[in-house]
This record gives structure tokens, C-alpha cells and sequence, in this order.
């Protein structure tokens, strides 16, 4: 090459399809994010504490089977106060140790066969049964049957027109409290999945790896470079989106998937369907995690100019929606549906066929995080599409 | 190397063999943003060598080119690039198309390789082509071994160049230049008006837009003159530059009521195509005489001096100067928009063209 002007030479060759241009879109993102060292610094780094940490000790621990239990942990359950009354009408099986701190009524019936407490009142037309050693009651109402083997204990009121059975004693003094109302809630503990660390830095390194994603073509007005050449809005989203998308699958894809399959290939069981079914669970949850916080971020990356306001600002409205949300929680516990923490969590239980705990329902899952993703698309579109187009 | 054989990779599209001699024809084409009308039943024919796109600032340049490349939906009338709707056949209307945004487009955090080769790839070469395709413009377009830093040092000489480079990297055998010598020193006009002749050479068709005549005298045979949206004038430079055959130009020196009565006179016999005071005398442009001798005899009844009866042979510069002044409002454009609705201002400085 030298600097001396040459003659101009035509180019003859064949052009590439659409989709090979769409690729480079792809290509040239994700190949750039590589190169930048804040990136490259937070994917050692959370590779290394989210994942390749309970990767080493998880695969070195001796375990038969590859589980749900081993993502998400065990379960816990626990019935707490909530705000509406929680009628059982049909049966509830205990099966772990519930402690009970509000009042339920009953008109079903509770088997339980372990040890259950119950801070509450229970006003019972049904059948409380349990083969468990005791059961500890403040108040209890019994319109129906209570048969307990072991000893119930009322701290409270005992009041009844059913039946009491029992091997034990029947000891109680005290009122009937005001109302309260159950909400069952089950926790898990100590799986993959559910590290809190994991949707931490999941949404850091969204932050940061969306946020010049648009805001620098802004800055430079460099949509016509694009859009002057044959790509339409959506081919420039889609090409950027799944660059992104594959930093953000380094992170949240690749590393459970090889934990699966490690896990797999060290288990001392043959329960190999089951594995197969937590690697598919895992590899929606993994794909949906890496896009998940996309949108919201390019919507915001679409919203100004300057690269460092659109990951702050990416960040802290991730932030300030848990803040939020725990806050209204407290009167509603529908509003633990806008934490971006339960949102994802909620989403992996459903990959893996888990009953949801708390009080958010499918259905307000579904719209939620249908809302947070396709909402913020649909901005950025017409964002985009307005300056592809004159006006 | 064969470098007069036709560039265009659309041409050898086997559909089109044959194509009519304008390449890109546009019809009756009205264009309006909020209560601005950019082009006004705006009609025009582009041919194959390079054509100047004439107009003072604010007067519908960018506007046409946006148009033809689809970049802005006319409201009404039609485009056709070598006989293809842009809107419908956008992937083939592009391909042939290159196009240097009037303003500042560059990825400042990219180098001229990275980006230029980027560009290509995007409008479908072949990731080799594209890298060894992209030196050949550099070195065309005169970016030395700076090519290797960030364009967001660059001057703005060196980023005409690189926009130049990305613009042609494709071989496209239409290229749009919307305004390329904006913020040049004079030695960097030179060089992008060489380098627009020496493309101009390889057959391609070139639109070169400008609000300096001065250039586009120097690199087009042909023009388009525009002006508030509307068509001026187009053809060729001569024909322009000749006029009209049959028009005749007479100055006179003298009062003003016996100038208006001569004017009026001569209304009566033959059309009077303007009048425009010069200087102190009345310049009259007259068609349909076909005698000088009688015009002599109105001209001498009259207590008016003649100064000059002859053809009226304007310069391309009287051509522009009286489109300009035919509107005095538009040289207003060339400083801050003119008091438009509020609506209309905050729309451009969306634009991606106007945030500047
Ligand atoms: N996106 C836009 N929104 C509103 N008005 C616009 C827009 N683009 C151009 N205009 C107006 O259209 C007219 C023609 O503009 P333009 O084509 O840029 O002129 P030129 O390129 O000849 O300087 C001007 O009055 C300008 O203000
Ligand atoms: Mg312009």
C-alpha cells in the first residue's frame, strides 16, 4: 500500500446474501465487546466466583443423580401471614417441618407428618391429621376433626364442635386471636441456580455490554451508514441483539451447561434421563437469562448518547425495580413479580417444572417478563426506525 | 486491470440489459417535513458521468438524495433507480448505490480499516474482498498508514476521505456526494474535486451536491439547479451557460417612469422574460424578436440610454446568483433555520444529519 493517489479499480465478485451481512453485524459486536477490558475483566472474574467455584466442588462432591434439587436446592416451605384468608378446601400435605406463624382455616383437611407449629389459629371445619410427635397451636376452633398421635399443645382458646382425638394431651389456655391469613412460601437453599450472584453480575455485565450498543451510533450518527446500505431497522437490531446476546451467553449459557454436564459425567446413578431433562431446563434458563436484561438495556442505551449514562442507567433502574418492588411487596405480594431477582427465578422454575413459590401467579409472570422484553423492543424500534427513515 | 468496463454489478443483472440512457429518473416528487415542503413537484434526470446538484443551503439537495435512496418516503410522485422502485427493490437499489452523507456519519471509535471493510461486508463482499478492497480505496482516497487509528482523532479532511472511502468501497455504480467539500481548507477541496473527476472517468453515475457553483464547474458536464424544492434548471453545462438562443438581452440606463414605459412598451410587442436592476441599469431579457432594427426604434422614442442590445449570454454564476435572488428568503438558510414552528426544529435535530 503506499500513499501516492491511485486509479480507482472496479471490484467484481459476488455479493453476499443478506444473511452473511447480518452475521457481520454480529460477528464485528461481539468480536469488539471481547476487546474491551472492562468486559473481559468482569467475565473472568464472574466466571470464576458464579460458576467455576461450585463447578470444582460440586463435580469433586459425590452425588448419584443430576437434579432439579441440585440446581435449585431443597426445598423449604413455610406458611407465613399474608393478607388474605387462606382456605383449604381441599388436602395440604406437609411434608418437611412447617412452622405456622399466622392462622388458617380449615375446611379441608392437613395431613402432616412431621412436626408442625402453628402460631395461629386454626378455625377448622375439616380434618387436621398428623402422625408427627406434637402439635403446637395458640388458638384452636374445631368445627371438624382434629386427630393428632402425638400431643397438641394450645397456647390459646380451645373451642370445639367436631371431634378431638388423640393420643396425647390436650393442654390450653388463652383467646382467639384476630385473623390473620397463610401465605405458603417455599425456599430453596444452596443450588446453582438460585445463586443471588449469578443474576448480580448477569445484570453488571448487561450494563456494561449494552450500554454503547446504539448510544454510539447516536453519538455519531451512524445509523446512515446502515440504513443507506440495503439493512432495515430490524436487521441492525436483530444483528446487534444476537452479538450481544452471544457475550452474554459466555456468562449465563456456556458455564451451567458444561456445570450440567459435568455433573452428569461424574454421577455415580445411571439416571440419565433426568439429567438430559435438567440440561434442557438448563439451557432455556441460560438463554433466557442472557437475554433477558437486553432489551431493557438497549431501550435505555437508544435513550441518549453518552455510553457511561446508558450502563449506569441500565443498572439502576435494574435496581430501583427490586428496591420497588420489595417495598409494595409488603401490601401486596403481587408486587414481588416486578423484582428482576424473582422474575428470573420464577422463569427457571418453570423451566424446570417447579411449583412457584411466593405469591406471584404464572400468569403475572408471564406478562411481566413479556413486558419487560417486548416493551422496550418495540421502543427502540420505532426509536430507530424513525431516524432510518427521514420522519 | 480493465478500468473502463462498466463497474455497475446491477448492470449485469441479467433483467436489465439495455437500460434507458438516465439512470436515475425522479417524477413529480413532493416531499414535506411537518409545514416544510423540501421538494416541491421536484423533477429530474440523473445520467451516467458526474452531474452537480446546485442550490444554496436549506434549498431540497440532501433531501432528493435521501429520497432516491429510500432514506425518506416522498408523499407523492414516483423514483426510479435504472428502472427499479428504491422502496420495493431495496437490496438491489442499495447494492448499486453509494452515498457520503453531507455530515459527520464515521464510528469515531473505529479505525478506517475496521470500518471501511466493515461497510463492505455489510453490502456484501466477501470478508477477503472486503479487506484488500478497502487498502485499494484508502490508498485511492490518499489515508496513509494513519488508517490504523481511531478515526475520532481524525481532521475533517481526512474524514471526508474516509467517508469518500466507504461510500465507493462496494464499486457501486451510482455514488451520491452530498456536499464533499463542506469544511475543507482549499488545498483539501482540491483534492476531493481530483479524486471526484478521476471517479467520474470510470463511467460511473455521480451526483455531486453543492451550494458552490465554483466546484461543480469544475468536476460535472451537467447540472441540476434547485431551488426552494423546485427545479431551476437542468442540462448540460454549455446549454446552460449559452441560454436561450432566441432570448435578447437589452440594458438600459434612465429614469424610472420612462423605464417602466419602455417596459410596458414593450410588453405589448414581445414577452418580456424578467427585468433586473444592475447596477444603476435595467438588464431586460426579451423573447420573440425577430427584428433588432424595430426594437431600436422604441428604445430611441423613449429618453432612455442604450447600453447593450445582444444575446443573452449568462454565465452559469448569473444563473445561480438570479436563482438566489429570485428568493431572497433563502439565503436566509444559510444561518440558523428561519423561524419555523417549534415542531418542525426539534424534528431536525433528531435527525441524524441535523444534531450538529
Ligand atoms: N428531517 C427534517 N425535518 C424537518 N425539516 C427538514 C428535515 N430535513 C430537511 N428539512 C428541511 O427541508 C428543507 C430542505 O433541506 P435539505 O434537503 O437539507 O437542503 P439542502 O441539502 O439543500 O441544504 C430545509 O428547509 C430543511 O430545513
Ligand atoms: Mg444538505
Amino acid at each position: 500500500m503506499g500513499i501516492d493517489p491511485i486509479e480507482y479499480r472496479p471490484w467484481q465478485g459476488e455479493r453476499a446474501g443478506l444473511v452473511r451481512r447480518l452475521w457481520t453485524i454480529t460477528w464485528t459486536v461481539f468480536r469488539s465487546k471481547l476487546r474491551s477490558k472492562a468486559v473481559l475483566i468482569l467475565l473472568v472474574l464472574g466466571v470464576l466466583l458464579v460458576h467455576a467455584i461450585p463447578i470444582m466442588i460440586d463435580v469433586m462432591t459425590p452425588h448419584d443423580d443430576v437434579s432439579s434439587d441440585l440446581m435449585f436446592g431443597e426445598e423449604e416451605v413455610y406458611l407465613e401471614p399474608g393478607n388474605s384468608t387462606v382456605i383449604i378446601d381441599g388436602e395440604l400435605f406437609l411434608e418437611g417441618e412447617p412452622l405456622v406463624t399466622g392462622d388458617f382455616a380449615l375446611n379441608g383437611s392437613v395431613s402432616y407428618f412431621g412436626y408442625i407449629t402453628i402460631r395461629g389459629t386454626v378455625v377448622g371445619a375439616g380434618t387436621l391429621t398428623g402422625n408427627g410427635e406434637s402439635v403446637v397451636i395458640d388458638n384452636l376452633t374445631v368445627e371438624g376433626k382434629v386427630k393428632v398421635n402425638g400431643t397438641i399443645r394450645v397456647y390459646g382458646y380451645l373451642y370445639g364442635n367436631g371431634t378431638l382425638l388423640g393420643d396425647g394431651t390436650v393442654t390450653g389456655n388463652g383467646t382467639i386471636h384476630e385473623e390473620h391469613d397463610l401465605i405458603r412460601r417455599e425456599e430453596r437453599f444452596g443450588g446453582y441456580m438460585t445463586n443471588g450472584l449469578f443474576t448480580l453480575f448477569t445484570m453488571i455485565l448487561a450494563a456494561i455490554v449494552v450500554s454503547d450498543a446504539i448510544s454510539s451510533d447516536l453519538a455519531d450518527s451512524s445509523f446512515v451508514l446502515y440504513f443507506s446500505r440495503p439493512l432495515r431497522t430490524i436487521d441492525y437490531l436483530a444483528g446487534k441483539f444476537l452479538g450481544l446476546l452471544m457475550v452474554m451467553s459466555l456468562f449465563c449459557l456456556l458455564p451451567p451447561i458444561i456445570y450440567v454436564i459435568a455433573m452428569t459425567g461424574t454421577m455415580s446413578g445411571d439416571d440419565y434421563g433426568e439429567a438430559g431433562r435438567v440440561l434442557g431446563a438448563t439451557f432455556a434458563s441460560g438463554l433466557f437469562t442472557a437475554v433477558f436484561f437486553l432489551p431493557l438495556g438497549l431501550l435505555i442505551s437508544s435513550m441518549t448518547k453518552r455510553r457511561a449514562y446508558a450502563g449506569v442507567g441500565t443498572f439502576m433502574s435494574l435496581f430501583v425495580l427490586s428496591i420497588v418492588s420489595g417495598i409494595f411487596a409488603i401490601f401486596d405480594a403481587n408486587w414481588l413479580a416486578a423484582n428482576p431477582f424473582v422474575m428470573l427465578l420464577h422463569a427457571y422454575q418453570r423451566f424446570f417444572g417447579i411449583t412457584m413459590a411466593g405469591g406471584v401467579t404464572p400468569e403475572l409472570h408471564t406478562l411481566v417478563v413479556a413486558s419487560l422484553i417486548v416493551v422496550p423492543i418495540i421502543i427502540v424500534y420505532t426509536r430507530v426506525h424513525r431516524l432510518e427513515v427521514g420522519k | 486491470m480493465k478500468p473502463n468496463r462498466s463497474t455497475d454489478v446491477a448492470d449485469v443483472a441479467p433483467t436489465r440489459r439495455g437500460s434507458p440512457p438516465e439512470k436515475i429518473v425522479l417524477s413529480d416528487i413532493i416531499v414535506r417535513f411537518g409545514t416544510v415542503t423540501a421538494l416541491d413537484r421536484f423533477s429530474a434526470s440523473v445520467h451516467s458521468g458526474v452531474t452537480g446538484l446546485l442550490g444554496p443551503n436549506g434549498a431540497g439537495k440532501s433531501t432528493m438524495i435521501k429520497t432516491v435512496l429510500g432514506l425518506v418516503h416522498p408523499d407523492s410522485g414516483s423514483i426510479r433507480v435504472r428502472g427499479l422502485d428504491p422502496h420495493q427493490e431495496r437490496v438491489r437499489v442499495r447494492d448499486m448505490i453509494g452515498y457520503m452523507p453531507e455530515h459527520d456519519c464515521l464510528v469515531s471509535s473505529m479505525n478506517p480499516v475496521s470500518l471501511v471493510s466493515y461497510m463492505a461486508r455489510i453490502s456484501g463482499l466477501p470478508k477477503k474482498d472486503s479487506i484488500s478492497r478497502t487498502h485499494e480505496m484508502l490508498d485511492f482516497v490518499g489515508i496513509g498508514e494513519e488508517r490504523y487509528r481511531d478515526i475520532g482523532s481524525y481532521s475533517t479532511g481526512m474524514k471526508q476521505k474516509v467517508k469518500l472511502a466507504q461510500a465507493i468501497v462496494h464499486d457501486p455504480g451510482i455514488v451520491f456526494l452530498d456536499e464533499p467539500t463542506n469544511g475543507l481548507d482549499p488545498r483539501g477541496r482540491d483534492e476531493m474535486l481530483a479524486l471526484i473527476r478521476k471517479l467520474g472517468e470510470t463511467g460511473k453515475t455521480i451526483l455531486v451536491s453543492s451550494h458552490i457553483l465554483h466546484e461543480i464547474e469544475q468536476v460535472s458536464k451537467h447540472l441540476i439547479l434547485i431551488n426552494r424544492g423546485r427545479l431551476v434548471r437542468q442540462g448540460s453545462m454549455e446549454e446552460l451557460i449559452e441560454g436561450d438562443r432566441d432570448h435578447l438581452l437589452i440594458k438600459v440606463r434612465g429614469d424610472d417612469d420612462p423605464i417602466n414605459d419602455l417596459i410596458t412598451l414593450l410588453r405589448d410587442r414581445y414577452s418580456v422574460i424578467s427585468t433586473r436592476n444592475e447596477f444603476g441599469q435595467m438588464a431586460i431579457v426579451l423573447k420573440g424578436v425577430d427584428s433588432t432594427s424595430s426594437l431600436f426604434e422604441i428604445t430611441r422614442s423613449e429618453a432612455v440610454q442604450v447600453r447593450y442590445i445582444g444575446p443573452d449570454r449568462q454565465t452559469l454564476e448569473d444563473l445561480f446568483i438570479r436563482t438566489i435572488e429570485a428568493d431572497p428568503a433563502r439565503i436566509v438558510a444559510d444561518g440558523p433555520p428561519s423561524p419555523g414552528s417549534r415542531k418542525v426544529r426539534k424534528k431536525m435535530k433528531r435527525r441524524p444529519d441535523h444534531g450538529h
